[in-house]
């Protein structure tokens, strides 16, 4: 592994691929094992094997999908399950009222994404927050540019029925000011 | 008006998984601008969560990965040479086996020991105060175990000891150059040797970019 690439390409995206990781196993912990892993596994990469890779951040995303997917079947098979990591989610937000309220809002948004079937959970975060394009998205999870469209679509619409719901029935106090 | 049909408009793509990602970047700016109208507040919650969600970061007790495996072997390299030349440099200052060997006989050389006190105290004569006489003994069996330790010096034998104090200031200054050339002499060693370890290094890592 070339300490220069490493340094300047995979290194930064470390908070993405804990948000990814995150994302997924749902689980602060494990995903924080995840990215180190990763990490791991990329600086021990063959120099033969690291030439042949032209983009690194979606090589770094797809092995953190493969062992955020891992993590997560091995604690089904242990039937155990993550609780109460919501608080502990860090931002990089200063002011503690707006964390409180942004924690409220995106606490609820998150369980919506998280009810989603984990490939539909899977496409929306990599768009809607990381803002890949679909072809990335696809590369990363290794699937056809419809099913990232199809995926996309069900899991906006989805979350689109929770909203419409949940925030009619029972209006939210949204920050405009 | 014209700004909500276009929000409208794009609002309904998105939802349809239609809208590009300068769309999409459109719309999160919107939702986090204020001023929002009351038929688009159901969904702002949702864009400004996605935007709290993409500033989340790894907790900062894990982001000191660890980083420095290629530098281990250099360091562990530049430690031994660092360690080596200082153990070299003590023991060539100390004067070698042999002077060691003749460190550890000193305290067992009576001689050296007794002999200054009468230097010291002149006046305690032994046939003229014998009460001296008795307590001398003693307060030299303790002194001179305090001595043995001192009489590592090159010159232990009080009978050198000089009478002229500015001839004894001179050999003092002779003896303490000769030491200040010799640590001068160990420390010029010592940074060739580091010169040396920074060179192979920078060219591993030169070697390590044309490589990778």
């Amino acid at each position: 592994m070339n300490w220069t690439i490493f340094h300047q390409q995979v290194f930064p995206i470390r908070h993405k691929l804990y948000r990814f990781a995150l994302r997924i196993t749902g689980s602060i912990h494990e995903a924080e094992d995840v990215v180190q892993e990763v990490l791991e596994k990329v600086w021990k990469t063959p120099a033969d094997q690291s030439a042949t890779i032209r983009n690194w951040e979606a090589w770094c995303m797809t092995l953190t999908r493969n062992r955020s997917l891992d993590k997560t079947r091995d604690r089904a098979q242990r039937r155990t399950a993550p609780i109460g990591q919501e608080a502990e989610y860090q931002t990089d937000g200063a002011d503690p009222a707006r964390q409180i309220e942004v924690q409220d809002l995106t606490g609820q948004v998150r369980r919506f994404m998280e009810d989603l079937p984990e490939k539909q959970r899977m496409v929306m975060h990599l768009r809607d927050i990381e803002e890949l394009s679909y072809e990335e998205i696809a590369q990363v999870l290794d699937i056809s540019l419809d099913q990232v469209k199809v995926n996309l679509h069900r899991a906006r619409k989805a979350i689109r029925m929770q909203l419409q719901r949940v925030f009619a029935a029972e209006p939210v106090q949204t920050r405009n000011s | 008006m014209k700004e909500q049909a276009n929000i409208q408009a794009l609002l309904d793509r998105y939802w349809e998984g239609e809208t590009t990602l300068d769309e999409e970047r459109q719309l999160k700016a919107f939702f986090s601008a204020g001023n929002i109208p009351e038929a688009y507040q159901a969904f702002a919650p949702y864009f400004q969560a996605l935007q709290a969600e993409h500033a989340v970061q790894l907790p900062g007790n894990r982001q000191a990965v660890r980083m420095h495996r290629p530098l281990r072997w250099f360091r562990l390299a530049a430690a031994a040479v660092i360690a080596i030349l200082l153990t070299a440099g003590v023991f060539w200052w100390t004067g070698g086996p042999a002077q060691q060997e003749q460190q550890a006989l000193a305290p067992v050389m009576p001689p050296k020991i007794e002999t200054p006190q009468p230097a010291l105290t002149p006046s305690l004569e032994p046939a003229a105060n014998p009460v001296a006489e008795s307590q001398v003994p003693k307060k030299q069996t303790r002194k001179g175990t305090l001595r043995k330790t001192r009489s590592v010096a090159p010159e232990p034998a009080p009978e050198d000891t000089y009478e002229d104090p500015e001839a004894a200031l001179a050999e003092i200054k002779a003896a303490l150059a000769l030491v200040s050339s010799k640590i001068n002499r160990s420390k010029h060693t010592l940074e060739k040797g580091l010169q040396e370890v920074n060179h192979v290094d920078i060219l591993h890592k030169k070697k390590k970019e044309t490589d990778g």
